[in-house]
């Protein structure tokens, strides 16, 4: 493992919530480091902390202590209004539930993150333009101009794939993508974030399912907030029985 | 975001809401078309009687008397036309000063008049000069006006208002008949032209005749009927507008002199057709700015109605609002974006508001019989009026958004 590979890197996150006699350690001094191009899992029961684990990587969330470096530059100390910028640069986030504005068609949803643009100004024309070229690239170009209720589960998770890419993220981080589909469309939405990987992406992928789990190359298991395991691709069979 | 886009969107929010979009403005709606329909009413009002008072002749100095001793009675007073003035007062005025171009002195009764049949009680009876209808713009219809010799001869002679014929005569033609004033009966020689109420003064009502037959006939108080020549008020009309308040200034000191009075408790006042429009405007003015704030409070009630919708709207978009902070809005964009949306609403209910307005006040003009003018003053400023509003109750909703929790948001259901 090159470190100058490396594009995510907690050192010692911590995350704790409340205050008092009721603080909850959602995480405790995690050190995870991602490699550029990689694709891992972050696994684990509800209230493993592994949902906090990747809105701290997401830039959602800021530790209470701990560093976070991303893309070789510490972030963990910005404010609001730079972690949005810096979400709109480098992170494409794919939710469970899609989360496509409604009554808005697929072309319109994808445009979304290139409106929040600070570094490139595109005209209308070119936001279209890009965001054809990304819903191609996801197989949706006969699906541009069809609102999010006129489309499947597995088509509306696409398009929210396609926004996640526009704005070519360093990572995008992806949340039970496949939690709200049946089997095939979700080895559907498996198949375009493998295609996305072998292209260069680098993807974290948030899950409980172990299936799921087993495309990515790396499993980190999380326990009431520590890393309980890492898994590489390959040694699954040695959780056979969570099958 | 860019300012383009962030209009787009609003105006994207606004289309797919579009009853509760109109519910919303209804408020702005009605605050804008309110404060229109009201000024243009209360603009027309003063137009109106700024229009009757000049077409009663330009250029009007009004001599009335006055009690500045007090107790005499100014009641006694108006009833006789008794007091300070007399008709040499006026005779005066005419020769004595200069640039004067006609002078009309008028003295009053209230009678019983009667035509066969027909019974019209407390008709004002003006006895005035010839000159009347010229220094008041009056214009005669049928027949003539009464002379200088009818003046000096006492002739029972009397020229009808135009109402006043036509409740006696209706269609016949009252020229050559007569009608008992009294108990004195009079010869119809001219009939006028129909005036419209001046302020509350019904000219068409009356009866005009020389007023010498009133000083003879018709005044009610033994005093004035012996004194014979009193006169209520005395018309005089400048030839020059720019002399008006030098001749004003040469009328009080002449009949200061003539009536032996200190021109601080002068028995007569003077005023102009100025302070006549002046005092009703005055009046209209009060009950402008208590419309004013009526149409100022239902803008207010619009802006309520608009803060409201908005938190609705924040509310049931918390996710929307979720996945634009995760893919890269700002709390500043967001903020932009909620503003922009009360803010669009609000200008579009004004825009509506300005037009309900306009067609509120010609439906006013035609239906209820009302003079109005739209001020394109009053245009702007509600326009103006309804923006601030969207923005003063967008803010509130606007920053709330600005500052949900991007997880929160997208945990929203």
């Amino acid at each position: 493992m090159s470190t100058e590979n490396i594009i995510i890197e907690t050192q010692n996150v911590s995350m704790t919530f409340g205050k008092g006699d009721v603080q909850v350690q959602a995480l405790k001094d995690i050190n995870v480091s991602i490699q550029r191009g990689e694709f891992v899992a972050i696994m684990g029961p509800s209230g493993s902390g592994k949902s906090t684990l990747m809105n701290i990587i997401g830039c959602l969330l800021r530790p209470v202590s701990g560093r976070l470096i991303l893309d070789g530059e510490d972030v963990s100390n910005l404010d609001s209004y730079e972690r949005a910028l810096l979400r709109n640069e480098k992170i494409g986030f794919v939710f469970q539930s899609y989360n496509l504005l409604a009554r808005t068609n697929a072309l319109r949803n994808v445009m979304l993150p290139l409106m929040y643009n600070r570094d490139v100004r595109y005209s209308r024309f070119e936001m279209e333009e890009k965001a054809e070229e990304v819903l191609e690239r996801v197989a949706l170009s006969d699906r541009l101009f069809h609102n999010p209720n006129e489309l499947s589960g597995g088509q509306q998770q696409r398009v929210a794939i396609a926004r996640a890419l526009i704005n070519d993220p360093i990572i995008l981080i992806a949340d039970e993508p496949t939690g709200n589909l049946d089997t095939a469309s979700g080895e559907g939405i498996m198949d375009t974030l493998h295609e996305m990987n072998k292209q260069g992406m680098t993807i974290v992928m948030v899950t409980h399912d172990q299936l799921i789990a087993d495309h990515s190359e790396r499993a980190i298991h999380l326990l009431d907030g520590e890393i309980e395991q890492v898994v590489k691709n390959g040694k699954q069979k040695k959780l056979g029985e969570a099958l | 975001m860019r300012g383009i886009e962030i209009l787009r969107s609003a105006f994207e929010a606004i289309a797919k809401n579009k009853v509760r979009s109109l519910l919303t403005m209804l408020g702005i709606i009605i605050g804008v078309a309110a404060v229109i329909i009201m000024i243009s009413i209360s603009a027309g009002t003063e137009a109106a009687i700024e229009e009757q008072i000049t077409s009663l002749g330009s250029n009007l100095v009004y001599v009335s008397s006055s009690f500045s001793m007090g107790g005499i009675g100014g009641m006694r007073g108006m009833s006789s036309g008794g007091g300070g003035l007399v008709f040499d007062d006026a005779t005066a005025i005419a020769e004595e000063i200069n640039g004067v171009a006609g002078v009309v002195v008028e003295q009053n009764a209230k009678q019983t008049i009667k035509k066969d049949e027909v019974v019209v009680d407390e008709v004002t009876i003006m006895g005035t000069t010839p000159d009347l209808p010229s220094v008041r713009d009056m214009e005669i219809a049928e027949g003539r006006y009464f002379t200088d010799e009818e003046v000096d001869e006492e002739t029972k002679v009397v020229v009808l208002g135009a109402t006043l014929a036509e409740s006696l005569f209706g269609d016949e033609d009252p020229i050559g008949q007569t009608v008992i004033v009294d108990t004195t009966r009079l010869a119809i020689i001219g009939v006028l032209e129909e005036k419209g109420m001046v302020g509350t003064t019904d000219y068409d009502s009356r009866l005009y005749t020389p007023i010498s037959v009133v000083w003879k006939y018709f005044s009610t108080n033994q005093f004035a009927r012996i004194m014979g020549d009193n006169v209520n008020m005395i018309y005089v009309e400048i030839a020059d507008p720019e002399d008006m308040d030098n001749i004003i200034t040469q009328i009080s000191l002449l009949l200061a002199k003539r009536h032996d009075v200190s021109l601080d408790d002068a028995d007569f006042t003077i005023t102009t057709q100025d302070d006549i429009i002046t005092t009703k405007e005055s009046t209209t003015e009060a009950f402008r700015t208590l419309l004013g704030w009526v149409a100022g409070v239902s803008l207010v009630v619009g802006g309520i109605g608009i803060m409201n919708i908005m938190l609705v709207s924040v509310t049931e978009r918390t996710r929307e609002i979720g996945v634009r902070q995760a893919v890269g809005a700002t709390p500043g964009d967001i903020r932009w974006q909620f503003l922009t949306e009360s803010i669009l609403l609000s200008i579009t209910g004004g825009l509506l508001g300005i037009v309900v307005g306009i067609g509120g006040s010609s439906l006013f003009e035609r239906f209820a019989d009302m003079r109005t003018v739209i001020m394109p003053e009053s245009i702007v400023l509600s326009f103006v009026a309804a923006t601030l509003v969207g923005i003063f109750f967008g803010y509130y909703p606007a920053s709330k958004a600005s500052k949900l929790d991007p997880i929160e948001a997208l945990r929203h259901e």
